[in-house]
């Protein structure tokens, strides 16, 4: 079975090279999409030994990703794990996370600090985002009818029909919560596992307090879209 | 009658004004000339229609609303709200354009980087 690891980076030269040195170690192929960094990420990860895809212009997290779907449909991947570029995501989770995919239970499995019977206590998270991911969660619970602790990980696999759909159609800015309306709404199943995160190695996160006051708008206005808009991946 | 002809000529003064600007946005390749062609259209029927009395009776009677003076500049507001949707239609269009050859181009200049090592060329 073929595994695409795909880890997003936009200015992450501090944190890559531990990062992808902890990820060859498990024999999956990696592709790093380098987001029009301003540093010299692309260069760390091209000197770790690994695919990389440079985009020219800053896409943010979702355009980055769906490039990496996109790679995955062309090297004709079966399953494909999406890791952030900060660290923060640990690979010893990697197997657990892959579980369901490879006994064919889910089609999505997200990587969760907060599910209830596991809950990653020593991860803290900061205010602004915490308050976030209330909000999408409760916005799709009300959508969906589907309990998802951790709507904001970017920890996440995907076998061959999600990621294929995602590489036609795939939502930017903070796409996490959308992507799960999306594949609710096409059928695919959604389970949750838990894990623990580290805290990031260097650099800063793009959830600022400017964009976690405007988040919950913003989760409102793309499920309000999805659910509005023909699919545009038929 | 005077305030009427003042606020006439500001009208008049700030459609030419706006006119020019649009022109020179597309004589410094900041507007494609394809599409502004609307906007052009709009200030030039918004020019007419601020010099002429006659033009603005005849609309007024032909909507049916002859003591409204406000009658015809709401129909000019609903038109500019088209036109920006429209824009936005466009702008929407485009960075969906945008994001497609962003992506093409990072998966293409990879594809060629590995041919390239295969065949043992120097990657440029």
């Amino acid at each position: 079975m073929k595994i695409l690891i795909v880890v997003p980076a936009h200015n992450e030269e501090e944190s890559l090279p531990k990062f992808l040195g902890e990820l060859r170690s498990l024999h999956h192929d990696i592709v790093v999409i380098n987001d029009a960094s301003s540093d010299g990420t692309e260069a760390v990860a091209k000197a770790a030994g690994v695919s990389v895809l440079s985009l020219p212009a800053n896409l943010g997290i979702g355009g980055a990703v769906q490039t990496g779907f996109k790679f995955a449909v062309r090297g004709n991947y079966d399953v494909v794990v999406q890791m952030d570029g900060d660290g923060q995501h640990d690979p010893a989770w990697l197997n657990i996370v892959l579980a369901p995919i490879l006994t064919g239970q889910a089609d999505c499995v997200i990587g969760s600090r907060y599910v209830k019977k596991n809950f990653d206590s020593d991860y803290k998270t900061s205010f602004p985002r915490r308050m976030g991911m209330y909000f999408s969660s409760g916005i799709l619970f009300l959508a969906t009818g589907l309990r998802v602790a951790d709507t904001t990980s970017g920890f996440r696999a995907l076998n061959r029909e999600a990621f294929t759909y995602f590489a036609k159609a795939y939502p930017v800015d903070h796409p996490e919560a959308e992507a799960l309306l999306m594949l609710h709404r096409r059928g695919f199943r959604i389970c949750e596992v838990a894990i623990k995160m580290r805290g990031r190695v260097a650099g800063e996160s793009l959830f600022t307090f400017a964009k976690a006051a405007l988040y919950p708008l913003r989760v409102v206005i793309g499920f309000l879209g999805i659910i509005l808009k023909k699919d545009a991946a038929k | 009658m005077s305030e009427f002809l003042h606020l006439r000529t500001l009208t008049v003064v700030l459609i030419f004004l706006v006119f020019l600007y649009t022109l020179h946005l597309v004589r410094v390749n900041k507007l494609s000339a394809h599409l502004v062609m609307s906007w052009v259209v709009t200030e030039i029927i918004f020019f007419i229609l601020s010099i002429s009395d006659w033009l603005l009776t005849y609309i007024r009677s032909l909507l049916g609303v002859e003591s409204s003076i406000l009658a015809p500049s709401l129909f000019g507001l609903m038109w500019l709200a088209f036109l920006t949707l429209d824009s936005l239609t466009r702008i929407s269009l485009m960075s969906t354009k945008l994001k497609d050859v962003n992506q093409e181009l990072a998966l293409v200049k990879n594809q060629v980087e590995s041919m390239q090592q295969k065949s043992g060329r120097p990657v440029s």
